[in-house]
């Protein structure tokens, strides 16, 4: 990849990636280092010119994936601590940080789900790439984790 | 889970920010499609919100990502000489302990303070080679 063609993916990824990672990760410090380590192990790769961008970005979610994974591993934390919550996050709206809950109250593997489904777009064979299961589990998979997801807004709302 | 031919299309829809008349009165009546639109909408909505902090501009990311290849590479392209200082340093090593162990009448203490003085100077000689052999490239 040159340098154009890595600063137009970049510019069409990073962003996304970035907060992909952001709502991910339960270490907040860990995201930058992360989001340098999946374009890098992207470019490591070498994928020829003429892949596709939309299987560089396959494959840069697939990357950042497995990070998220090992530093989940690493961490052995699931829920994002009050404390590590950053400035941003904690000044945001109400209807976002009731978003944010619910998304920590999920399984790691539901987030990711959720994520690549509703953000990303990606269909379910590509999740299914992404998450290295099989493509036949994801559907049940995302209806678990949307009723799940829905199922908390709609008891914080009730409470409220 | 459902079978709703209109599931499918529903996130890609709250993506685009347009959703068809059809889909708009479908979704009035089928509970999960309703269920799924309002989850894509807040995940997007989430999403976009994240967003907004801007990262790493793309070209010192590219700068950073550059200077870490060319370590990478060089990384790689010196371990070869990397082993083969250790060859050097233990193939001299071994050579002097069958040099002095075929000197006829050496007592062992004399041979083990022998095999000690010549790696006093072989091995500066071996780490200044590895250095100098790191510093070309």
């Amino acid at each position: 990849m040159d340098e154009e063609s890595f600063h137009a993916f970049y510019e069409q990824t990073a962003r996304n990636l970035r907060a992909y990672l952001r709502s991910m990760l339960t270490d907040q410090s860990a995201v930058d280092d992360l989001l340098q380590e999946s374009y890098f192990r992207l470019l490591k790769a070498g994928l020829p010119p003429a892949t596709e961008p939309a299987h560089q970005k396959n494959y840069l979610y697939r990357i950042a994936t497995n990070l998220v994974h090992d530093q989940r591993r690493s961490h052995k934390l699931e829920v994002l601590p009050e404390e590590l919550a950053t400035p941003s996050m904690a000044n945001c709206l109400d209807q976002a940080h009731d978003i944010e809950r619910a998304l920590d109250r999920l399984k790691p593997r539901e987030r990711d789900v959720l994520w690549l489904a509703y953000v990303e777009c990606f269909n379910h064979r590509e999740i299914a790439g992404i998450l290295h299961l099989g493509a036949a589990s994801i559907r049940p998979m995302l209806a678990r984790a949307r009723a799940k997801f829905a199922g908390i807004l709609r008891r914080r709302e009730v409470r409220e | 889970m459902s079978d709703c031919p209109y599931e499918p299309g529903i996130a890609a829809a709250v993506a685009n920010g347009s959703l068809s008349e059809d889909l708009v009165l479908h979704l009035a009546e089928c509970p999960v499609c309703s269920e799924e639109h309002s989850v894509a909408r807040k995940m997007r909505q989430f999403a976009s919100g994240l967003a907004e902090e801007p990262g790493p501009p793309a070209a010192s990311m590219w700068w950073r990502l550059n200077l870490r290849m060319r370590r990478e590479r060089a990384r790689r392209a010196q371990q070869p000489l990397v082993w083969m200082g250790r060859i050097f340093y233990a193939a001299i090593a071994v050579t002097a302990a069958l040099v002095l162990a075929s000197i006829p009448g050496l007592s062992g203490r004399t041979a083990v303070i022998g095999l000690a003085a010549l790696s006093a100077v072989v091995l500066p000689v071996a780490i200044v080679l590895v250095s100098w052999s790191r510093s070309k490239l």
